[in-house]
């Protein structure tokens, strides 16, 4: 009987809580609208915005996604085509589709993400305020954490650096590389793509350079190439090293040394909540990852016949 | 027994027995040339391996390297406690005198730090972990012309230590690293092309330091393990439990700090430190010591058969465990 009496004060005491609750659980989240500006689909990056702000108590969140696959037409169509009035907020992937955006959307807020240089490229004034419309997360890497991490695995004496000619943000990751050459002691060879017709002699020049290992920067263009650059550097032994880590599982890259674009993501929807709440961008500092993350493919390892010490492989995200 | 394959990889225990299958390999002719020949040229073999193989292994890693005085300190402490705690168990275990010792104390004390601990380190901690490996052996060495001679002779030698290409080549690596002038681009051009040279003659001398390891145990016969049980074991099993004990103190006062936090590759570098600790402290018996205590008796060929043997088996799951319990988290 004493029993019955406790369960049943039990139930009543769960009863009387559910009931004190049942407010905040029935209360309609906020609709906000946010537009997707991506120029090569969905990344790990989309992935980690998406999840954070799905798991919002405040606001429900219906994302809109414009994929202009790696078009820069398509993209430039996708941004005058934009109806400014529908969304509440912009999302946009890298330097170029943020830059497009930030020319026509002067109004509302514009959530930037992967982009490497967002001070040098005119996005933000500054990282703690950026004196405009804009805020974000930036794929920047430490270039010296770059190179310690590669001394583990391999002596280079000569890095060929591949990038697309017609992009700005890659040149500052040239003059970051630049200034590592005397601590590290490499020498730097220089290989700018023009085009994807120009791409064939990059790779001659790659092979009769004999670098031991070539980098690439974040680049949409390099990445929308990779198949051919990873398939002939992989022919000829020469290791690739690339900062976006899609491209070792997808592409057969060596090893990427960049940031987690899930977690990129995650800080970008940091950003966007807060903005959602009511801050003025320029007032919602601009972030970064602080930490490296190490993807490496062990087929291509093999291939190039580089052992990987366990301790490194101890850290990283392994593709078979 | 489950638990233990657990934590480590399949991934992991195929690189680490990918790493250390070839070395087993390349011991084995060792020992079969060294019996074929007789092991006549043991001392060209040495010779070689002191003035060739061994300095340019140790500038080709240390002028990589960058150059941190808290790693060398670390590790040169970790060494002289490993060494000193090892003389202490060896000493009570196998009832020897410490002045005027015999080889066998010396052949449970000493590991062989010069000949197998670089190439496994190499192949299992890269770069990185090949440069703690010469530093552990130059601190070992140290001990040798010191504590070790010491116990023979009751004198110390150090003149002979800073007469070794070992400590000279390192001395020139740590400074080829920290060079603070610009050379022109010709100039840099002929030092990288001298230094690829070094570098292939090091990244050669790697197979054969373990050929010249395996050279002079063709000699022992599975007779002359009978009286080595206990210095052997000593070494492959005490060995690693006093670098345990260091690097458990290192932990406590937080000199190898556990925190991974944003520097990744700072906690890298320490659990690599670690590791190699434990990897050094687990090798089998130097055969060299029975050059500085003259000629090899029963005792100690039985302690350098019985630690080589036994290594085979101990030096897998001290890897094991460095997998499982160090570069885990």
């Amino acid at each position: 009987m004493l029993d019955i009496y406790r369960h049943f004060r039990l139930a009543l005491l769960l009863a009387v809580l559910l009931l004190a609750t049942a407010p905040a659980w029935g209360a309609e989240r906020e609709v906000k609208r946010i537009a997707m500006i991506l120029f090569r689909g969905e990344t790990p990056a989309e992935k980690g915005f998406r999840d954070i702000l799905a798991a919002s108590k405040d606001f429900d969140v219906k994302i809109t996604v414009l994929d202009a696959n790696q078009s820069k037409d398509k993209l430039r169509n996708i941004v005058d085509t934009l109806d400014l009035a529908h969304f509440d907020l912009f999302y946009a992937f890298g330097t170029m589709a943020t830059q497009m955006a930030m020319e026509k959307i002067k109004e509302k807020p514009i959530i930037f993400n992967v982009v490497q240089r967002p001070v040098e490229a005119g996005i933000i004034k500054s990282w703690e305020h950026s004196g405009n419309n804009a805020t974000g997360a930036s794929n920047i890497v430490s270039t010296e954490s770059a190179f310690k991490t590669l001394a583990l695995v391999m002596s280079i004496r000569k890095l060929g650096f591949v990038y697309y000619d017609k992009d700005p943000a890659p040149k500052y990751q040239k003059n970051d590389i630049a200034k590592e050459q005397k601590k590290f002691g490499f020498k730097l060879v220089d290989i700018p793509v023009r085009d994807q017709q120009a791409i064939p002699a990059a790779l001659i020049k790659i092979v009769n350079a004999k670098v031991d290992a070539v980098m690439f920067p974040s680049d949409s263009f390099i990445k929308a190439n990779a198949d051919i650059i990873m398939t002939t550097l992989n022919k000829h032994k020469i290791p690739s090293i690339v900062i976006i880590p899609e491209m070792v599982k997808d592409n057969g890259a060596l090893l990427s040394l960049g940031p987690d674009y899930y977690e990129l993501g995650k800080l970008a929807a940091h950003n966007a909540l807060e903005v959602l709440h009511g801050k003025q961008p320029t007032d919602v500092p601009s972030k970064t990852v602080s930490s490296l993350r190490i993807s490496i493919n062990l087929k291509t390892a093999d291939k190039l016949g580089i052992n990987f010490p366990l301790q490194l492989l101890s850290l990283s995200t392994i593709i078979h | 027994m489950e638990h233990f394959f657990a934590l480590a990889t399949p991934l992991e225990i195929r690189m680490m027995l990918r790493g250390f299958i070839p070395i087993v390999m390349i011991l084995i002719i060792g020992i079969f040339i060294g019996r074929w020949d007789n092991s006549k040229h043991q001392q060209t073999l040495n010779k070689l391996t002191d003035y060739i193989f061994l300095p340019c292994l140790a500038f080709s890693a240390i002028h990589k390297h960058a150059f941190d005085p808290v790693e060398i300190f670390s590790i040169g402490a970790a060494v002289l406690m490993i060494m000193v705690g090892m003389t202490v168990v060896s000493f009570f275990t196998l009832r020897d005198k410490v002045r005027g010792c015999s080889g066998n104390l010396l052949a449970s004390v000493y590991m062989s730090s010069g000949s197998l601990l670089p190439p496994l380190a190499f192949v299992l901690f890269g770069y990185e972990g090949l440069a703690k490996a010469i530093y552990f052996h130059l601190f070992v060495t140290i001990f040798y012309y010191t504590a070790g001679r010491w116990m023979v002779s009751g004198r110390a030698d150090f003149k002979s230590f800073f007469k070794t290409p070992l400590f000279h080549l390192i001395i020139l690596g740590i400074a080829a690293r920290n060079f603070p002038f610009s050379l022109s681009d010709n100039i840099q051009e002929l030092s990288w092309l001298l230094e690829k040279g070094i570098h292939l003659t090091a990244m050669g001398s790697l197979p054969l330091l373990i050929i010249s390891f395996g050279y002079p145990l063709g000699l022992l016969k599975r007779s002359d393990a009978n009286g080595g049980f206990v210095g052997g074991a000593l070494r492959i099993v005490a060995g690693p439990l006093v670098a345990l004990l260091v690097v458990c103190l290192y932990r406590m006062t937080g000199l190898t700090s556990m925190e991974r936090g944003y520097d990744v590759l700072g906690y890298l570098d320490y659990r690599t430190t670690e590791a190699l600790l434990l990897l050094g402290a687990a090798m089998p018996s130097s055969h060299r010591v029975i050059c500085l205590a003259g000629d090899a008796g029963k005792a100690e060929r039985g302690t350098i058969l019985v630690s080589v043997t036994g290594a085979v088996i101990t030096i897998p799951i001290v890897l094991l465990y460095i997998l499982m319990y160090i570069f885990e988290e």
